[in-house]
């Protein structure tokens, strides 16, 4: 946590032991129900035909609070605060158990349902609920055990042979509470901030769109398992979005963003930062208006940080994910190409959630433990171009029986590995005049024009299953043509980059000497976890562009309301 | 003391005025706003090649609530943060012909574009924004329509009667505004309230889940439409809802529930009125967990009391298909696309013709406000498309079928609006539905008669026992929210034909000794209206009740149509089949002891 966080944790704490004189432990009596029905119900749970050798409660106490203005008027404001429930049980033994993949079937695409808990510490409230969704959990759990042997027993061998939950000693965490009062969110202020924001953009009469808003969240997640782990962690998260959307005369509907994350709001930019890069937003939205549409390309680029970030986390991140490397479904690019060469020598990845900051920037990734309870630990994923490691869950896989803390979920999904703060380091960083020099001349020698220059992404995706192309796709917002006759950069619009990780892989040239910190939140199976991606700026000499959706419907016939005067 | 009495008597009232004033400022920018944007689309909107719309409507609803969730003494969840919502209709062509009334499977399916939200304060501009890019889009979606509609006709073979069926009905300029109504939703009030309820459970291991949920809701309704009607009128709903489940010892899935509405949270019964109706009902189930299964199968006289027939007039006559609403068969682009048949059942055919026992009449009398000092929900005064409701619609006169309720889209029969197409509570959107339903019978007799009547009709078909049934499963859209997904008595099948829900309290009644007998595990098998033909008595007292109607929520509102019936209190049928329920997967007890049980 950061110094300001830990400051005013202790200044909470110490109010609390002068209002109540009280313990710790007292004023968190929810662990101490948790741990107390776990262990009855393990103990009642054991006697059964299929005993459960493993359980956890996990909750998430979430207090959020969210308020959205477009073009200056307010148009949002809503507030969370509620404890989320999930229960795992698992049944068998840690070599196979009802968490195994069922080869085949649908099975194992379970709901998002969420159950809520009383947020009054009542041991008898508590206590009903978790037995009431414990005995449904334990019912589908034998259900799911017993498909699995079925399936174990009818299929071929599976390939890897790790365990299905890796042998681990228990950890035991307290963080104290966070007073949500003690946070300084002004409601008011940031009403009246949100709203001078996005009145910026009433200054272009063709933007529909232009909205600013803010989100504060305290996260305080509990696992209490029956190995004995028992872990109490906060996590503060403000994100403060500014973005417009403007349509061209072909209909293509081009939106800008600004993001801004901080864990408290005060860290966040202050407000002539903010209004400037309005400004500039709406500076290039008219640009990009009337911006030339770009045709599929195939040719040398440079990718800035923030760019290259994102890139990494959907081409190599998502491939480095230790379940990934376990399904028979999964591409498994990397599974064996642990200590070969799979990047330029000079490159080394890290994914890292230890760390809070990164350049000065607050860091969406960072968490002590895990979601199975795992202390957070620094993954050296690729050194000087070799592969070394797998970011890991509980879930092992040959040769890498042990988790190293990468577990994460949405409450309502089943934790698996997940990349956490992915951080791309080069040994031989390169200006951006550098860059952009190599680039030229790349451009020439393939006898081109021009290059491109990605400067801004919205996120990107990709597939890592085997039934299509292993590709991935990233969406740019703001795409510059870079001339070899060193004429200005020219503003273009209507592209996705895309392309298969190996290939990609194989054109990475050289990288910057400034790190971009891309702040954002990743979906996939196990759900949305917050992540940073971290990258200098990339020079790729082939990369390949393809056209983005368009809408179809003409501009909008009318003009803006307030400049139909 | 006196004096400063006073004083706080005058700063209060200092504050009504204050906020009624606020309120009527806003009021006036909202509806200034709508009028300005709706009159300047109508005016100015088109694109080269197509047609100007003909008519905009725009509705504008602006919500105020406070919702509670509590378990078992602790409160889960509150949200009590106001929201706004809009709905905007765009129409092309004519009233005789325009884009409605038309399925086209293959239609439009792209992103149309993006548009700017609503705002939540009252801001001239950002409300005529909002309005601005929905009906863009609107309009653009409807020219479309319109020339794929124009052009499916020409493929079809249309009776004269079809092609000249008007497809919206020309209604006089309305102007309605009603005073704002100003309710005071007292978080700390309700929510000690609702775990009070909720506690009650505790107390008691054999109920397995239960929690109660109060929702409070303000909201005035604003719509403005480009035939110059122009309404504001405000809606209210106070509501207080509680589930109980439970399995009775062979596993099988028991639940009761209680709903409460009114118009206001004051008019809500008092706590303990609602705590001694909890207590009956955790009795009840426990009862029921107890009773024996019904293993057997009957037809014959039912005696239905209280809830019973209450739910049962409201599903048979207004919730099942088909019902007393007018439907418009729509035309279809590909007949072999066709989706929502079944939806489109009727009773139109059947108008001059005898549906039911001619001693019953079913009327609408919605601008009726209250029936012997208890508040009708369902009374309102203008619908959603601004159509003041018939002070009296005859729906079915002594057996005969008269009238549907319908809204503007006239259907062969049913050729105008009678001001049902009603305005939901917490949904942006309305639907065709009854306001205040009077159900009376002009050879209603007393209970004691009607007792006789059954005993009568048990011994003439030679039956040893009938059924009496006091409580149908609700199939109100708010007793649905987070239901106990295991236990939840299944709704399987629930928009077949007839369908009517499941008993929940249903006593086997023994002619040789009169004595009652709770069973458990049984179904309706549907109930046609012919069921409501042969009917052998119906009781002379008259009992209200109000419910929502309305599409299941799937989010964790209140959402649909208050509604109110004036119904009698029991009713006898002559011919009804009860069967053994036959549940598809009846799920084990718990294995752990519950927490309460072992306290």
């Amino acid at each position: 946590m950061c110094k300001n966080l830990i400051k005013s944790v202790l200044s909470a704490l110490l109010l609390m032991f002068v209002l109540t004189g009280s313990n710790l432990k007292a004023q968190d009596k929810l662990i101490g129900i948790l741990d107390e029905e776990l262990n009855r119900e393990m103990k009642t749970l054991k006697t059964q035909d299929n005993p459960p050798y493993y359980m956890h409660y996990r909750v998430d106490e979430v207090y959020s609070i969210r308020i959205d203005a477009n073009l200056g008027v307010l148009t949002g404001n809503s507030e969370e605060n509620n404890r989320k429930l999930a229960v795992m049980i698992r049944i068998g033994n840690n070599e196979m158990d009802n968490y195994r993949e069922i080869r085949d079937t649908w099975e194992g695409w379970s709901g998002y349902d969420v159950t809520l808990l009383p947020l009054d510490n009542d041991p008898d409230a508590i206590k009903e609920i978790l037995w009431k969704t414990t005995d449904e959990t334990f019912r589908k759990a034998t259900d799911k055990y017993a498909k699995v042997k079925a399936n174990v027993a009818v299929k071929v061998a599976a390939e890897d042979k790790g365990a299905d939950f890796s042998k681990e000693v228990p950890n035991v965490y307290y963080d104290p509470p966070i007073i949500a009062n003690d946070m300084k969110f002004d409601v008011k202020q940031w009403e009246a901030k949100v709203k001078k924001y996005s009145e910026q953009f009433l200054a272009e009469p063709k933007i529909f769109d232009g909205s600013a808003s803010i989100e504060f969240k305290i996260l305080r997640k509990y696992l209490v398992t029956s190995e004995g782990t028992k872990i109490v962690q906060n996590l503060l998260y403000s994100r403060l979005f500014i973005d417009a959307t403007i349509k061209a005369d072909d209909g293509m509907e081009l939106p800008l963003y600004k993001s801004y994350f901080a864990y408290k709001p005060e860290n966040l930019p202050d407000d002539n930062t903010v209004i400037n890069d309005a400004k500039d937003l709406v500076k290039k939205l008219q640009e990009l208006r009337v911006a030339p549409v770009v045709e599929p390309y195939s040719g040398p680029a440079l990718m800035s940080g923030e760019a290259s970030g994102v890139f990494f986390h959907e081409i190599f991140g998502h491939r480095i994910e230790g379940e990934r490397q376990k399904s028979e479904y999964s591409g498994q690019t990397f599974k064996k190409k642990v200590g070969t060469e799979v990047l330029p020598k000079n490159m080394s990845v890290i994914m890292d959630p230890t760390i809070q900051k990164y350049a000065g920037q607050d860091l969406n990734g960072y968490y002590k433990y895990d979601d199975e309870g795992i202390k957070g630990q620094r993954v050296n994923v690729v050194v000087n171009g070799v592969l070394k490691d797998f970011i890991m869950s509980r879930t092992a896989i040959d040769n890498f029986p042990k988790s190293n803390g990468h577990s994460r979920g949405q409450i309502n999904r089943k934790p698996e590995a997940r990349q956490s703060n992915l951080i791309v380091e080069t040994k031989d960083p390169q200006t951006m005049e550098q860059l952009r020099k190599s680039l030229r001349e790349e451009a020439k020698k393939q006898g081109k024009e021009y290059a491109y220059f990605f400067k801004n992404v919205t996120g990107g995706f990709t597939n890592t299953g085997r039934y299509n192309a292993n590709s991935f796709n990233v969406m740019p917002t703001e795409v510059y043509r870079v001339f070899v006759d060193g004429r200005a950069d020219e503003l273009v619009r209507g592209v996705d980059l895309i392309g298969t990780p190996l290939a990609m892989f194989s054109h990475i040239d050289a990288a910057g000497d400034k790190p971009g910190v891309f702040t954002g939140m990743c979906g996939a199976s196990s759900g949305w976890v917050p992540v940073t991606a971290i990258s200098p700026a990339l020079f790729v000499s082939q990369i390949e562009m393809q056209k983005k959706y368009k809408a179809q419907d003409k501009p909008i016939i009318l003009p803006r309301p307030d400049t139909d005067k | 003391m006196k004096s400063i009495y006073k004083i706080v008597l005058l700063l209060l009232s200092v504050l009504i005025v204050i906020n009624i004033q606020a309120q009527n400022n806003s009021r006036e920018v909202i509806m200034k706003a709508m009028k300005d944007e709706l009159n300047r689309n109508i005016n100015k909107l088109k694109l080269e090649n197509l047609k100007k719309p003909f008519f905009i409507s725009y509705t504008l609803t602006d919500i105020k609530k406070l919702e509670v969730k509590s378990i078992l003494g602790s409160t889960v969840n509150i949200d009590d943060k106001p929201g706004r919502n809009s709905n905007v209709r765009v129409m092309i062509g004519s009233y005789k012909l325009n884009d409605e009334n038309f399925v086209d499977p293959n239609n439009s399916w792209g992103y149309g574009g993006g548009g700017t939200p609503l705002p939540i304060e009252d801001d001239y501009y950002g409300i005529r924004r909002s309005f601005w890019t929905s009906t863009d889009n609107l309009y653009k979606a409807a020219a479309e329509n319109f020339e794929r509609k124009i052009s499916a006709r020409k493929q079809q073979v249309l009776t004269p009667e079809e092609d000249s069926l008007w497809d919206y009905i020309k209604m006089p300029k309305v102007n309605k505004i009603l005073p704002p109504k100003t309710l005071i939703f007292d978080k700390v009030k309700w929510e000690k309230i609702a775990n009070e309820l909720s506690v009650m459970f505790k107390t008691v291991a054999e109920i397995y889940n239960s929690n109660v949920f109060i929702s409070l809701y303000q909201s005035d309704v604003y719509f403005y439409n480009s035939e110059g009607s122009e309404v504001v009128y405000p809606m209210t709903l106070a509501s207080v809802l509680i589930n109980a489940t439970t399995q009775a010892k062979d596993g099988e899935p028991l639940s009761d529930n209680l709903a409460y509405y009114n118009l206001t949270p004051d008019d809500l019964p008092k706590t303990d009125k609602i705590k001694q109706d909890i207590s009956n009902m955790i009795s009840n189930l426990q009862q029921l967990r107890n009773a024996k299964k019904y293993d057997e199968s009957y037809s014959g006289p039912i005696l239905l009391e209280n809830q019973a027939a209450a739910e049962l007039f409201k599903q048979r006559l207004f919730t099942a298909t088909p019902g007393l609403s007018a439907n418009r068969k729509p035309l279809y682009n590909n007949p072999n696309e066709i989706y929502g048949e079944k939806s489109n059942k009727t009773l139109e055919d059947k108008l001059g013709r005898k549906i039911m026992s001619n001693d019953i009449t079913v009327k609408d009398i919605s601008f009726t406000t209250a029936y012997e000092g208890t508040n009708l929900i369902g009374s309102y005064e203008v619908d959603a498309e601004g159509v003041i409701p018939s002070k009296e619609l005859v729906l079915v006169e002594n057996g005969i079928l008269k009238n549907l309720l319908n809204g503007r889209v006239p259907t062969m029969k049913v050729k105008s609006s009678n001001g049902h197409n009603r305005q939901m509570v917490n949904g942006s959107g309305s639907m065709l539905s009854p306001g205040v339903i009077s159900i009376t019978s002009n050879k209603a007799i007393n209970k004691d008669a009607m007792k006789k009547k059954f005993v009568e009709a048990l011994k003439g078909e030679g039956l040893d026992y009938g059924f009496i049934i006091r409580k149908l499963q609700t199939d109100n859209a708010g007793m649905r929210i987070n239901p106990d997904k295991n236990l939840e008595k299944g709704y399987d099948n629930e928009s077949a034909d007839n369908k009517i829900s499941q008993p929940l309290y249903i006593y086997k009644y023994y002619l040789k000794d009169g004595r009652e007998e709770l069973v458990r595990s049984t179904t309706l098998p549907g109930v046609s209206f012919s069921a409501l033909k042969r009917t052998i008595a119906v009781s002379d007292k008259q009992q209200v009740y109000n419910d929502i109607v309305g599409v299941n929520s799937w989010y964790s509102s209140v959402t649909g149509v208050p509604t109110s019936f004036i119904i009698p209190d029991a009713i006898i049928l002559e011919e009804l089949d009860v069967d053994k329920d036959k549940k598809a997967m009846i799920p084990k007890l718990p294995i752990v002891q519950s927490p309460l049980s072992i306290k």
